[in-house]
């Protein structure tokens, strides 16, 4: 069978269709944040998180008690339509306490984050970057402190300063830049060796450029990813802390506090221990759910 | 290897005298001193001080506490006169281990189990079931699941008992030790369970796995023979800290159990301010963690010959 030439036309190229942007660019945020919104167990978990939060700023202005106002004659009472989550053995209003220990705790976990998210980017990238000695007396630093046990280490730390939120926050940051500091570390070192970086440095770009521009933002993914495993981690040496007697000062109280308070008298009143039980245990979870669909909104790598 | 081993050991000694010199000076500096007391009066102070050999220079004084150590000897208790923290290491430490090791047989041989059920029913109610599990597990603090099952199984069932240890050696005492054990080794089954899940998955798809299939090998063989015994390398690197996590979760379950081990000892000799006690324990527990840290390191190394020929 013969299939004539003059059956087909010569169509060119189309430059202006070629160029075309068929569907809307996207920044790696836009993405993520677009992958993140899909995953129903992360929005719930962001809701919680978001609803926790607000509590903790209004929560002790709804009720007419304050967390340190205490009445011996009230003490102990189970919720009720007056005290909304009950009263503690100084008849102190839980309700007031509790979202007052919202903001410590949640407080202490968001600082402690920044911190020593900051401690161990600046560290680690500098380590990963420069090589060389910095990055050997940091490694070996770095090693040693692994290997410290570090809720003994927070311990000494705390009872070197007065009981306080600032002493909690020192400890934490103390024991948690480390691990940071070693994943950028080892982030820092796989990109420096990639094609983009190199074009960079082709191009002429300067270090602080290169660390700014390009390397940075292609770590922060998973850096971010990491920070979010770690403010559950420092609600939770927080309330360790306050269980053995070193968190915060009273009246001043956190999480913590609270259930290790509920839990002396537990066998009695069950409710003063299980509120802000209930709480940790739901703000560790949504941290964790959301942890882990951050983790596979930004990292593409990890999703097969 | 013999690189490896000899700079993992070398980092260890370093780490081991990082320790005790941090927290020597650390303990000198606290505020406040044992010695605080309205019935003592500065002569009798300054006795007791010469006594523990508190009146002489700081280094001296760390010279004289670092040769001691290095006869294994902690000094003595500045709380209960006349009782050598060398005594209390050995009453506390044995009963401590007790505890830890059956929290980590609990946890290992459950928490491995329920990886492979949920990796093998992957995305089924079973892989669910212990994903959930495994996020309560880390998402509630261990004096409040002790206290809760203490006040459900203790007090109101009544089917085991509240507190207390009895020696599990005499025969009565094996009661005793199940709600310890389950507590301390919750979070750790937890952690097992998830890593295992993970680390089955990954292998899944992979050549030898493919390869095994291939040959004609029955599915079992192939889950047991290959998958599982390679899926359990990535486990044993996290042995060592999983004792760690183990050792501190002993502070809060010794405490809430009234169990006379070494976590209980060190939250009543800060209570105390207790020194030579904090001091001598800081050192104990580090010591173990860093030794385990390096046992694990090596038995890696061994099981896993990529790392001996990558380093």
């Amino acid at each position: 069978m013969q299939i004539s030439r003059e059956k087909f036309t010569h169509v060119g190229i189309n430059e202006e269709k070629g160029q075309a942007i068929v569907r809307p660019s996207m920044t790696y945020w836009q993405d993520a944040w677009r992958r993140l919104k899909k995953s129903k167990v992360s929005m719930f978990a962001l809701i919680i998180l978001i609803l926790l939060i607000t509590m903790a700023i209004i929560g002790p202005m709804m009720v007419k008690y304050s967390y340190f106002d205490n009445n011996l004659m009230f003490n102990d009472r189970a919720p009720s339509a007056e005290h909304w989550f009950g009263t503690d053995t100084l008849g102190r209003d839980l309700w007031a306490r509790v979202w007052v220990g919202a903001r410590v705790s949640l407080f202490i976990g968001i600082v402690v984050t920044l911190i020593e998210g900051a401690i161990g980017i600046l560290l680690g990238g500098a380590s990963g970057y420069f090589g060389g000695k910095l990055d050997m007396v940091l490694m070996r630093t770095v090693d040693i402190l692994m290997g410290l046990p570090f809720l003994v280490i927070v311990v000494l730390i705390m009872m070197l300063m007065k009981p306080g939120i600032v002493p909690i926050i020192v400890a934490l940051v103390v024991v948690g830049w480390i691990s940071i500091a070693r994943l950028v570390r080892g982030q820092v070192l796989a990109l420096k060796e990639q094609e983009f970086v190199l074009a960079a440095k082709t191009l002429g770009a300067s270090s602080a450029r290169l660390i700014i521009k390009h390397l940075i933002p292609n770590c922060l993914g998973v850096i971010i990813v990491n920070l979010t495993f770690s403010i559950p981690s420092a609600i939770f040496a927080e309330a360790f802390l306050s269980y053995i007697g070193l968190g915060v000062n009273p009246p001043m109280t956190s999480w913590g506090q609270l259930a290790a308070a509920g839990a002396q008298v537990f066998q009695t009143r069950p409710y003063q221990m299980f509120i802000p039980a209930i709480l940790i245990s739901m703000t560790m979870l949504s941290l964790q759910l959301f942890g882990d669909g951050l983790r596979d909104a930004l990292d593409p790598k990890l999703r097969k | 290897m013999f690189k490896y081993i000899g700079k993992r050991f070398l980092i260890s000694l370093i780490t081991i005298w990082v320790l005790v010199t941090l927290t020597f000076f650390l303990i000198r500096l606290l505020p406040g001193d044992p010695f605080t007391n309205p019935k003592i009066t500065p002569e009798i102070k300054a006795n007791l001080e010469k006594y523990y050999g508190f009146d002489k220079p700081l280094p001296v004084q760390y010279v004289k506490y670092f040769s001691n150590l290095l006869r294994f000897d902690f000094g003595s208790s500045l709380r209960y006169k006349g009782r050598t923290i060398n005594k209390m290491l050995a009453e506390a430490a044995p009963i401590s281990a007790n505890l830890g090791i059956r929290a980590v047989i609990f946890a290992c041989t459950v928490g491995i189990f329920l990886g492979i059920i949920a990796a093998l029913n992957k995305d089924k109610v079973l892989d669910k079931l212990t994903i959930f599990l495994a996020i309560v597990g880390v998402s509630i603090p261990g004096f409040v699941m002790a206290s809760f099952l203490q006040y459900l199984i203790g007090v109101k069932l009544g089917w085991l008992p509240v507190a207390k240890w009895i020696d599990p050696a005499r025969g009565m005492g094996f009661k005793y030790t199940i709600l310890p054990t389950l507590c301390l080794g919750f979070g750790t089954l937890a952690v097992y369970s998830r890593y295992m899940r993970t680390s089955m998955l990954e292998i899944t798809g992979s050549d030898y796995i493919k390869t095994a299939r291939a040959k004609g090998l029955s599915p079992i063989q192939v889950t047991i023979k290959h998958q599982i015994r390679n899926a359990m390398l990535p486990i044993v690197t996290i042995l060592g800290p999983t004792i760690a996590g183990l050792l501190t979760g002993a502070f809060v379950i010794e405490n809430v159990f009234a169990i006379p081990g070494l976590g209980r000892q060190f939250v009543i000799s800060i209570n105390n301010q207790d020194y030579p006690m904090i001091l001598g324990l800081t050192i104990f527990y580090g010591t173990f963690l860093i030794t385990m840290n390096f046992l694990t390191d090596l038995v890696y190394g061994f099981v896993d010959p990529r790392i001996r020929v990558s380093k």
